[in-house]
């Protein structure tokens, strides 16, 4: 914990938003990780014998999960181009 | 309320005291005070199976009847006369009426006007004496209310039970006030009105004297005009001394409630106030003008061809009660604004910080966990408001039981005051948090949006307590209504909260690495897709007849209420139990969905 605090303190200190970021990014991808393997467990249980009322809410369970991994790769792609300029600014790739 | 006086704890207690007094009196003493403890014990159980018995019907035809007929001062004027009349005592009257505000039927000034009514009701008491020379013996009366009480309450359907519960109340009021009588019969002499023959000012106050003590000793103020027309008609007092008795009764009538409020919450305190104020009122400007009253009695009497002096007291009751209400009754919500004035709501002490201290705000990451916990604490206070607010209990909204089956078989009304309520746990503490924020240092960025995530966590958790509030009127008078149109909508919002507020218990009982707090936004969805299949029926049932243009208009901001708290529940359970950690938190906020996005999910794919 101590490590992580010098480091995000020294990243701080040296300017280092891209390394926040790219924490970010990484839990965005941990996140993402995680709704595809519950999209899998969803779909799986989908495939078993339920009442409408369950197919109903399987279905808006895998709306919503799908809805929130577009929204994951919306935020990543569009970190990503950010991530272009800077590059071609200071010449640093992320 | 005391939280003891509604479980009935405070009821038992005073009961088992009056009891044992009545046990050691009547080994000690006398047996005339073991009579009045054993009444009092017994008025007091009374009470408690009333309550049951009216907190059962709540929903129901009593709730439609209520809200039917206390709509407005004259109607609740006229519902106090009409009871006040079949039961034959306004103190009976204002002991349920306190009960009716106490479960929040109906409001102070709807109140007030029934007790206004019950003075008039009181006075066909005198008429029925006068004329008859009878009294209903309300001891006979009582059995059989018991025996028929007692075997509806066995009954299996939840109607019945209510009325049986209701029915031996009643017995059980009229047994203990009947064993009062009978315990206060050693004071009769005490109070033998033809012993008294002064005149003059000095006699009426002291006339009027009389009548309060008789009727507060008696517990009832027939009681005492049974006594004074039998004076009268012996000639053993005087009229202009008889008038002053009267108006001495009523006054005294006001004892009842004024014992009966003494358990009851804020509201039934001020109702007393207001039965207290009326008679005194009345009572007071009366007796400063006897003389000129006992003149006008005379002439309308003339005027009708009464003659006989016990008829003529009838008359000069009903008319100065009378006065009295055509007097006060149109000012009924003033005076329902002055008694809130005059005794306010106890500010209560308010749940205080417990994590949030001056060291823990020195630091950000422990002024963040303080935080966090300090909203957990806010919010397990809130769902406790919000379920008891949606009449359920938590033990049965967290159980194993299927949530639908658990709204439609757990209908019956918990009494909860919301307002004190939400002053005593939520107001406080949320308070302290919002400070507590706005103190904080908010740099860098990150630990700003951790804070900005608080904030609206905090004001997710007042907006869903309010918005109950504002949900429970009508949820507590249609989700028993006859009319399945209106009924089950005010289920189903009832089952939306509490999917949510069961979806947020399930979430923090798993490891946090397993928890999915994005996937609560499904729930708003769902409610989404609930409320526009609804709002598209709600204009056609009207159209058709099927529900009222009024229950259409509840309905359409009802939906609006319960949308609002579902959103906040989801706002709460990411930002209470989702990710701890401000990056992981951070991504997980990047992932939320806007109204925009559950507004297409819920429309679906176009």
């Amino acid at each position: 914990m101590k490590t992580q605090k010098i480091i995000d303190l020294l990243d701080e200190f040296l300017g280092g938003e891209r390394i926040k970021r790219t924490r970010r990014e990484q839990a965005v991808l941990d996140l993402l990780d995680k709704l595809e393997r519950k999209e899998r467990k969803l779909l799986e249980k989908l495939a078993e014998p339920h009442d409408a009322d369950e197919i109903r809410q399987l279905n808006l369970k895998l709306q919503v999960n799908r809805a929130h991994q577009e929204k994951a790769r919306q935020a990543l792609e569009s970190w990503a181009k950010t991530g272009e300029a800077e590059k071609s600014d200071d010449g640093v790739a992320i | 309320m005391p939280a003891c006086w509604k479980s009935g704890h405070c009821l038992a207690t005073a009961a088992a005291i009056l009891a044992g007094a009545a046990l050691v009196s009547a080994a000690a003493f006398d047996a005339a005070f073991a009579r009045i403890a054993a009444g009092a014990a017994i008025f007091l159980f009374g009470m408690r199976f009333m309550e049951d018995g009216f907190a059962a019907l709540t929903g129901g035809t009593l709730e439609h009847l209520l809200k039917r007929f206390t709509t407005g001062t004259l109607r609740s004027l006229l519902f106090g006369i009409v009871t006040t009349t079949l039961t034959q005592s306004s103190g009976l009257v204002s002991v349920v009426t306190i009960s009716f505000l106490s479960a929040g039927l109906i409001d102070l000034a709807a109140g007030v006007g029934i007790v206004f009514g019950a003075n008039i009701g009181t006075t066909t008491g005198a008429w029925l004496i006068a004329a008859f020379g009878l009294k209903v013996d309300i001891a006979a009366w009582a059995m059989p209310m018991l025996a028929l009480g007692v075997i509806l309450v066995m009954h299996p359907a939840r109607g019945a039970r209510g009325l049986g519960n209701i029915l031996a109340g009643f017995g059980f009021l009229f047994l203990g006030i009947s064993f009062m009588k009978d315990g206060f019969e050693a004071f009769h002499q005490a109070v033998d009105l033809s012993a008294v023959t002064a005149h003059g000012l000095s006699a009426d106050l002291l006339f009027a004297l009389l009548g309060v003590v008789a009727t507060v000793v008696m517990q009832s103020s027939h009681a005492t005009l049974l006594l004074l027309l039998a004076a009268l008609a012996s000639g053993q007092i005087g009229f202009e001394g008889a008038l002053a008795v009267a108006v001495g009764a009523n006054i005294g009538s006001t004892a009842t409630a004024v014992i009966g409020s003494l358990g009851a919450n804020i509201d039934g305190k001020r109702l007393a106030f207001a039965h207290l104020l009326f008679n005194t009122v009345t009572g007071g400007a009366v007796l400063a003008m006897l003389g000129p009253a006992e003149r006008v009695v005379e002439a309308l009497s003339a005027f009708i061809g009464i003659v006989d002096p016990t008829l003529k007291l009838a008359l000069f009751h009903t008319l100065f009660n009378g006065l009295g209400v055509a007097l006060l009754a149109p000012a009924s919500s003033r005076i329902a604004a002055l008694l809130i004035r005059l005794l306010p709501t106890p500010q209560a002490p308010g749940l205080t910080p417990r994590f949030l201290t001056p060291a823990a705000e020195a630091f950000p990451e422990a002024l963040n966990q303080a935080l966090r916990l300090e909203l957990i604490r806010l919010y397990d206070n809130a769902v406790e408001i919000m379920a008891h607010g949606l009449h359920l209990h938590r033990r049965i909204l967290f159980g194993a039981e299927p949530l639908e089956s658990v709204v439609e078989r757990n209908r019956d009304v918990v009494a909860i005051d919301l307002d004190s309520q939400y002053v005593e746990r939520v107001e406080s503490l949320s308070a302290a948090i919002v400070g507590a924020i706005s103190r904080a240092d908010a740099k860098p960025a990150e630990q700003a949006e951790i804070l900005r995530t608080f904030q609206d966590a905090c004001l997710d958790i007042v907006t869903a307590v309010k918005e109950t509030k504002h949900l429970r009127p009508n949820l507590t008078l249609y989700v028993h209504h006859a009319n399945a149109d209106i009924r089950i909508p005010y289920n189903a919002m009832r089952l939306a909260v509490g999917n949510g507020l069961r979806a947020i218990d399930q979430l923090r009982k798993e490891p946090a690495e397993h928890r999915d707090t994005l996937e609560l936004e499904a729930l708003r969805v769902r409610f989404e897709q609930d409320d526009r299949e609804m709002s598209g029926k709600i204009e056609a049932m009207i159209r058709d007849g099927r529900i009222t243009p009024r229950m259409g208009m509840s309905l359409m901001n009802d939906l609006r209420y319960t949308r609002s708290i579902v959103r906040a529940l989801a706002g709460i359970g990411r930002a209470l139990f989702g990710e701890a950690d401000a990056t992981h938190g951070a991504a997980e906020r990047v992932l939320g969905l806007s109204d925009d996005d559950i507004s297409r999910l819920a429309r679906g794919p176009s």
